[in-house]
């Protein structure tokens, strides 16, 4: 009964707060949540009292704070709504980490759980497009950054212009053995995109597919003169232009 | 000129680093470790025209970044150990991609010759280099070599030389990343100045362009810095700067500035004299990585190694089996007869020595095998065609090769994972390796199979057991990837280097090399193992004791007495437990101690008396102590209990710490009981075994 009514943004920012200083330390003072949040101890202390009472928060004068299990669920379920959000916004938006990490925090209080849902499966379906990343939504980048459309996607009015398509960008996992093309985009992070780079795999250096392994994955690029392995599921991080 | 010179080597794998190393070398080469890792480094030393060299033969690396241990080893090397000269072996008839390694030395401001190796090769390719011109464009000496031939080595020695004598004559070049870039390198470089003592051992502009790539190791570095909290705010801002330029990915924008100075410098140095046609070895591999036969194929060549290892091993392994009992009655004859002093020269110190040696002759040739297939090109197309089968539970295709030579012995299977890469696939593929039933235990699966089960089902009774193990590495595999070492799985991004034919001087270095690991490092564990247990089995002395009942008052039998309450529950009795102490030193050798206990003198495992006196063993109260289900839990047990003091001592080696060989004990001990009572206990439950 502790938790029926809605929790202001300002509450659950502190669960959240709290949540991450558990993580990185060993115990939490209401010092450490007041310099994270930059908010006074007093309004801190005031604070705690009203989650004591909602039964998230643990909390007796001068001792440590910790989150009952009604709070670390709370701040499992907050984080997680921050997450899909942020990866929403850089991952589809491409929108900055550092914005991106800030509007987060304030859309996750007001977002509703079905639109949450339906921005989660979202983002998912667009990581995981077998021909990587859709032609449209490359296209909107495109628009957002120049104020018009590319010609391939010009509108629908001009639809007899765009009938001189250029072949466009294709994931190279989704490339059949034989076909080639000259590398468009890298994408990625951490090892394994380093050494991809390392490698030679860079826009504008030729590649080409020669076959799939008997059992299906990795396949084999021919690259700078050489050959290279790689799984799918790296491979599914390069854009070829087909040519 | 009497100062000693050290030229360190480096170069990307397959670019013929070991060649030349062996070349420039001999056989005077030494084997250790970088202090602190499991990477090898490997040494020789050499003397040109009066003056002493020491070579040191680096990891062989595509890169230099903080994600790899090697590659961070081959950096930290060139940075701290202050090489008078670095030779970098570039694969001529691969140039672009062998020049990025290159372009990183020089910006390291290393003094720097470049071997232009294997330019037979890019000739035939129909590439004509003009090395006077690359030369100038990179502003290194270039000094074209063919390895496998000898060809070009004095000349590379006399510029190494002429070179770490400060005698270079060419401008120092760096690659350029453009103006944006520049100018915060430069922004940082200024910060850097102010730490002189950061700067006395790494050059400024490496250290700003390492941190604009989010270099983990420099970052650490800088981090001791009095300057840190300036030098990093200013490498945050630059960052920031950047990718508000250039995007999220910085490493992007620089390693394809690096490859465009490459592409640049290789434009004007390199003429096509010939449109670039199929090479031999693509069409090689148009039939060994073929969809439809690359599996047989693999399947084929890997019986074959392994048929043709185990069979020529036989006899050599024979021989010194009987040289040690030959040794043992000659010298036997010096001591007193049945005296505590003859036991341990005759049982503990031959047959100690014995156990080091009869695995020589195996280990010896499998590195023979797989040097062969490393050498050919051929071990990369099978981790190719493996990979999909062992990412399925989390581990790399290097990991298959290592996973199969277990059947044979799991001593040079562990010593083999070392081509892995990533230390948590290779940790994970070294614990699993144990469950691979190795042909020592086949012994004692035919003595039970034989005994308690009737002919027709024996064989299909011993192949559940393999089956048994390959399950159980696939379930430990997976949990271990899962709670002990979690995390993304390794990068699969591997060169497939042309087919070339090994040379008989490298095949048979590589084959000592590992040989003489095994020996020194495994060779004093797998001795003083051996010492231990026999200490164990025959002490407290009693020189008018039979071998029974020595064995039977002895420590080993006073271990299997007491344990007897833990093995209950399994079905088994003391005598068992004794068994299977004695089966540390090798499983074969729970056969033998049955032996000694059921009095049936020497026993293997189609003697027909033990497996009489096993199947009238009886308790005190007139049950049987063996049956069926109780064989069955045995061969369980025996598959999957503590691997011998041979494979410990191997782990050890592999791992460099006591950490890991002693968690393989506990765990593979604690997961043989579990399962010997699943499958005992379970048996009785469903009313089998009676």
């Amino acid at each position: 009964m502790a938790v029926t009514k809605a929790l202001t943004a300002g509450m659950e920012d502190y669960i959240e707060t709290i949540a991450n200083l558990a993580e990185k330390k060993k115990v939490v003072r209401v010092r450490d949540i007041a310099e994270e949040m930059n908010i006074k101890m007093p309004s801190v202390t005031e604070a705690l009292k009203n989650l004591t009472k909602n039964g998230l928060v643990n909390h007796e004068k001068y001792e440590y704070v910790e989150l009952t299990s009604e709070g670390s669920k709370l701040a499992r379920k907050v984080r997680s709504q921050h997450n899909i959000l942020f990866d929403f916004l850089t991952g589809v938006l491409n929108i900055d980490t550092q914005t991106a990490e800030k509007d987060a925090c304030r859309m996750e209080h007001v977002v509703s759980p079905s639109t949450l849902k339906k921005l989660l499966s979202f983002v998912e379906f667009v990581r995981t497009c077998p021909i990587g990343e859709p032609d449209w939504l490359r296209n909107f980048e495109h628009y957002s950054q120049h104020g018009q459309r590319p010609e391939e996607c010009s509108t629908k009015a001009g639809k007899q212009e765009s009938e001189v398509k250029t072949m466009p960008n294709k994931s190279l996992r989704g490339l059949k053995p034989g076909q080639k093309g000259k590398i468009a985009r890298v994408v990625g992070r951490g090892p394994t995109h380093r050494r991809i780079l390392d490698m030679g795999v860079v826009p504008g250096t030729e590649i080409e597919v020669e076959r799939v392994a008997p059992l299906g994955d990795p396949i084999e690029v021919k690259i700078r003169g050489y050959h290279l392995s790689l799984r799918k599921e790296e491979a599914g991080n390069v854009f070829v232009e087909v040519s | 000129m009497d100062k000693e010179i050290t030229i360190a080597l480096t170069g990307n794998p397959n670019s013929g680093k070991t060649t030349v190393f062996n070349n420039l070398t001999g056989a005077r080469q030494h084997v250790g470790n970088y202090p602190g890792v499991t990477v090898e480094k490997k040494e020789g030393k050499l003397k040109y025209r009066d003056q002493d060299i020491n070579v040191v033969d680096l990891p062989g690396t595509y890169s230099l970044t903080a994600y790899s241990i090697d590659e961070i080893v081959a950096r930290d090397f060139v940075i701290e150990g202050k090489p008078d000269v670095v030779i970098d072996i570039v694969d001529a008839s691969n140039l672009e991609r062998n020049l990025y390694l290159a372009t990183q030395f020089m910006e390291l401001g290393v003094p720097l010759v470049i071997a232009l190796n294997m330019s037979d090769v890019a000739k035939a390719r129909g590439q004509q280099i003009n090395k006077q011109r690359l030369s100038e464009l990179l502003g290194v000496p270039l000094i074209p070599t063919v390895a496998n031939r000898k060809k070009g080595m004095n000349e590379l020695i006399d510029e190494a030389v002429k070179v770490a004598e400060g005698k270079g004559s060419l401008r120092k070049i760096t690659v350029s990343y453009g103006k944006e870039v520049e100018e915060e390198i430069l922004k940082i470089e200024q910060i850097l100045e102010k730490d002189k003592a950061l700067l006395e051992k790494y050059p400024a502009r490496w250290l700003s362009v390492k941190l604009l790539e989010n270099d983990n190791e420099v970052q650490k570095k800088i981090k001791k810095s009095p300057y840190a909290g300036e030098i990093l705010a200013q490498v945050e801002s630059s960052i920031s700067h950047l990718k508000n330029i250039f995007g999220d990915d910085l490493e992007l924008v620089i390693a394809d500035r690096r490859y465009g100075f490459i592409n640049g410098a290789c434009h004007e140095s390199v003429e096509r004299t010939a449109e670039e046609r199929l090479s031999t070895s693509d069409n090689i591999d148009k039939v060994i990585t073929n969809r439809i036969l690359g599996l047989p194929i693999f399947l084929a060549l890997m019986w074959l190694v392994f048929k043709t290892t185990f069979k020529l091993s036989e006899a050599p392994m024979g021989w010194i089996e009987k040289t040690q009992e030959w040794l043992g009655a000659t010298l036997g004859h010096l001591f007193a007869e049945g005296s505590a002093l003859q036991s341990l020269v005759v049982d503990g110190i031959i047959g100690g020595v014995g156990s080091v040696l009869v695995f020589v002759p195996i280990i010896f040739l499998l590195f023979l095998a797989i040097a062969v297939l490393e050498d050919s090109g051929y071990m990369a197309r099978a981790v190719f065609i493996m990979d999909r089968l062992m990412h399925k539970i989390g581990l790399h295709g290097r990991s298959f090769i290592p996973m199969i030579l277990g059947f044979g012995c799991n001593v040079p299977a562990i010593m083999a994972t070392r081509t892995i890469e990533d230390r948590r696939n290779r940790l994970v593929t070294i614990l699993i390796n144990p469950l691979m039933s190795c042909g020592a235990r086949l012994p004692v699966y035919t003595l039970l199979a034989g005994a308690f089960f009737n002919e027709r089902i024996a064989g299909n009774v011993i192949f559940s057991i393999y089956m048994l193990g390959i399950v159980l590495a696939v379930i430990v595999a997976k949990l271990f990837r899962k709670f002990l070492f979690p995390g993304p799985s390794a990068p699969f991004v591997m060169e497939l280097p042309p087919y070339r034919m090994p040379t008989l001087k490298g095949l048979l270095i590589h084959m000592w090399e590992r040989g003489v690991v095994y020996l020194k490092k495994a060779g004093t564990i797998i001795f003083a193992g051996c010492v231990l247990i026999w200490f164990l089995s025959n002490f407290p002395y009693n020189p008018k004791d039979s071998g029974y009942e020595r064995l039977e008052k002895s420590y080993a039998g006073r271990i299997g007495r007491f344990i007897e309450p833990v093995m209950k529950p399994l079905g088994f009795d003391w005598k068992i437990g004794v068994g299977l102490v004695g089966g540390f030193i090798a499983k074969e050798i729970v056969v033998g101690t049955l032996g000694v206990l059921y009095q049936v003198g020497e026993a293997d495992e189609e003697s027909e008396s033990l497996r009489a006196a096993l199947q009238n063993d009886k308790y005190p109260d007139g049950r049987n102590v063996y049956n069926p289900l109780v064989a069955y839990a045995l061969m369980v047990f025996v598959l999957i209990y503590v691997p011998c003091v041979a494979c410990i001592a191997a782990i050890k080696r592999e791992t460099n710490s006591w950490r890991w060989p002693l968690f393989s004990t506990f765990y593979l001990t604690a997961l043989a009981w579990i399962m010997a009572l699943i499958v005992y206990q379970g048996g009785r439950l469903l009313g089998l075994g009676g």
